[in-house]
């Protein structure tokens, strides 16, 4: 955890960094139709089923974040805040700010306040407004101020409304969450008190390392994480005798968090997305042509760095306003895209399919659409080149 | 004066003709090929980048053509001041008699290129005829108008005509949304109703200001709305859009939407019609 402003981006190599830009640039100038830009998985290498998936590289916990955050709120707000002293968390999209408020909360006893529903926001019903308040001026936690606002004309003043109480006191002493992108915009929207702002800190090659280790310190089973590319361990192994802390980090591992901007969850797609396993080799395969490798006991193979997944460079506005509207809310649901965008409700969903199609949306079971995460680092450099307003990580 | 002037050149021989052609050449292909390669690499970009490469077309262009005609100018003449002296006196005299409007415009065009009054990729408006310039070339401005029509005005423009460059090589452009409303109503509540509508715009550039002016006039409030789109390129979809919205946000708070009154002149773009409303 780190105060916003202090949020440091994980630096990669000046090759590294240098050939990847070049990529970027051939890519704005080629026209390679977008579909036939995305890597396809090496040959002779197959994924890995899910349930493997999830033993390898485990569903991100946020309970050690929640733990982490603990103490720094409490040296910012003091052990007893009065009433008024409200502090902020701000995510990365998937950094999990929702889920570790959440568990923060359970941890403190604290109130956690339900975000309104879209027709309580658009008819600025003042009925939750009533919902938040309590008698006992006791800790409260709003994990996702970005599910009380809406932008449209009517759907900021039920969040002015709610702000307003927040630090004046009205609720008692509290935490906010809200996601990077919409922090950024209602930042611009309402005028905010000085106030803690709290941000997870960015993950680089080292802190990736650390957490990609976590899983197989705890598992029987040795395994090893070999570049499908050189061939090198990308994680040290169990008999390197090293601590964690003081492993080396493989240059693919900075090169990671450095493209994902240090933002965990984008990184942790990433990672589980490119592992790959070996098949295993028949009886009578090795007569016909080269030679297979030797088998490597226990390994799981690193597929080479996939290409980032982005709109094309002459993709309509239509686009933009879409992948924009649905980062600064975290998601929506077609119906409510619909009504915030100027775009006719028939013409957004043949776009919204179109981005499936792409990779770069997807629907949550919610119900919401949402920028999928390979597509993040890709749809955030296109709307920032396009003048959008990005979030400040 | 025969011999004169036949000595102020020098005896070309086939290298040096061969020298001439080849620089006169080279400098049509360079010329081409950056009026052409330059745009398209333009298209790719967005915000400043795109903005910054479109106006270096025809500075560019300058340079070439001043590079060419320093190499030129010492093969076909003898390099001494007094030729030099000569040959653009009579060349100029010739020229501004038979040739005034397309000369001035060609140093109109050298003028432009340093005071920069239009680039590519500004909206500019002269003589009352509003458009994005697609080409800034030696002798005039080429504009593409929001009627999609083509438009070619000189650079002697320059000279005696006002020109209004709406975001002068930047991608900052004003629009306005106007509207008139009957005085009975909260006028407070509406100049906040209508900043809401264009703070939630979704092509609106947040960075950039947002202002809500209210005039009452003898018939009716007027309100206008300035505020920048994300790109200049979307400023008709977002003035339409500022209206539309506008308009249901003002029906809410009750006011009760007016046109002015047919003998009342209205302002010149008063509809949604980019920055000019």
């Amino acid at each position: 955890m780190a105060a916003a402003n202090d949020y440091c981006l994980p630096v990669d190599s000046t090759p590294a960094a240098l050939r990847r830009k070049w990529r970027l640039l051939a890519r704005l100038f080629s026209r390679q139709d977008q579909r036939d830009t995305l890597a396809q998985p090496e040959a002779a290498l197959s994924t890995l089923p899910r349930a493997r998936l999830d033993t390898l590289v485990p569903p991100l916990v946020w309970e050690g974040a929640a733990r982490a955050f603990d103490p720094i709120y409490a040296a910012k707000a003091g052990s007893a805040p009065p009433p008024g002293v409200v502090s902020i968390l701000v995510g990365q999209p998937y950094c999990g700010h929702t889920e570790i408020l959440a568990h923060w909360a359970r941890g403190r006893s604290a109130r956690l306040l339900e975000p309104p529903t879209a027709q309580e926001i658009l008819n600025a019903d003042v009925q939750w407004l009533t919902r938040c308040h309590s008698d006992d001026q006791g800790l409260w936690v709003m994990p996702a101020l970005e599910r009380c606002y809406l932008r449209n004309a009517n759907g900021l003043a039920l969040l002015r409304g709610f702000l307003d109480l927040a630090f004046s006191g009205a609720l008692g002493p509290g935490v906010i969450g809200c996601d990077s992108w919409a922090w950024a915009y209602l930042q611009r929207i309402c005028a905010w008190p000085a106030t803690p702002v709290l941000t997870l800190q960015a993950f680089d090659g080292a802190a990736l390392t650390a957490l990609l280790l976590q899983p197989q310190a705890q598992s029987t089973q040795a395994v090893r994480f070999l570049s499908a590319h050189s061939g090198a361990s990308l994680l040290p192994e169990p008999e390197d005798g090293e601590d964690d802390a003081a492993a080396p980090v493989s240059p693919e591992l900075r090169q990671l968090a450095a493209r994902c901007r240090g933002n965990l969850g984008v990184a942790w797609h990433y990672w589980r997305e490119r592992l790959r396993t070996a098949p295993e080799p028949q009886a009578g395969e090795a007569s016909e042509g080269t030679p297979p490798p030797p088998p490597e006991p226990n390994a799981i193979w690193v597929a080479p760095e996939l290409e980032i997944r982005a709109p094309a460079s002459d993709a309509g506005d239509d686009t933009a306003l879409i992948l924009h509207a649905l980062l600064l809310h975290n998601g929506l649901a077609a119906p409510l895209l619909a009504t915030l965008l100027p775009i006719a409700a028939a013409q957004l969903n043949l776009q919204l399919l179109q981005l499936q199609s792409l990779g770069l949306v997807e629907m949550q079971d919610t119900g919401r659409w949402q920028v999928t995460p390979l597509s993040y680092p890709g749809v955030r450099a296109f709307l920032r080149a396009r003048g959008y307003l990005t979030d400040s990580f | 004066m025969e011999s004169t002037v036949s000595h102020l050149f020098q005896t070309l021989d086939a290298a040096a003709l061969v020298e001439l052609v080849l620089i006169v050449v080279g400098a049509l292909v360079l010329i081409t090929l950056e009026q052409r390669m330059l745009p398209w690499a333009a298209d790719k970009l967005h915000g400043y980048y795109r903005h910054m490469v479109l106006a270096s077309v025809p500075l560019l262009r300058l340079v070439i053509i001043s590079i060419a005609l320093l190499l030129a100018l010492p093969i076909a003449i003898e390099p001494s001041w007094q030729n030099m002296a000569a040959l653009l006196g009579a060349t100029g005299l010739a020229l501004g008699f038979a040739l005034k409007d397309y000369v001035s415009s060609l140093i109109a065009g050298v003028v432009s290129a340093f005071e920069r009054p239009y680039r590519p990729g500004d909206w500019i408006e002269i003589d009352g005829i509003y458009g994005e310039v697609v080409h800034v070339g030696m002798r005039s401005v080429a504009l593409v108008t929001p009627d999609d029509d083509y438009v070619t005005i000189p650079h002697l423009k320059l000279w005696n005509t006002a020109v209004k460059n709406a975001n002068n090589g930047s991608p900052r452009l004003q629009c306005s949304a106007v509207f008139h409303v009957h005085p009975d109503h909260d006028a407070r509540q509406a100049q906040v109703a209508l900043e809401d509508v264009a703070l939630t715009s979704a092509y609106l550039q947040i960075l950039a200001p947002v202002l809500v002016l209210v005039r009452e006039l003898e018939w009716g409030t007027q309100y206008r709305i300035r505020a920048y789109p994300v790109d200049p390129r979307q400023q008709f979809r977002f003035t339409s859009d500022l209206t539309v919205r506008g308009r249901e946000a003002l029906r809410q708070i009750g006011a009760q939407a007016l046109l002015p009154p047919a003998e009342v002149p209205v302002l010149r773009g008063a509809s949604a019609t980019g920055r000019r409303a």
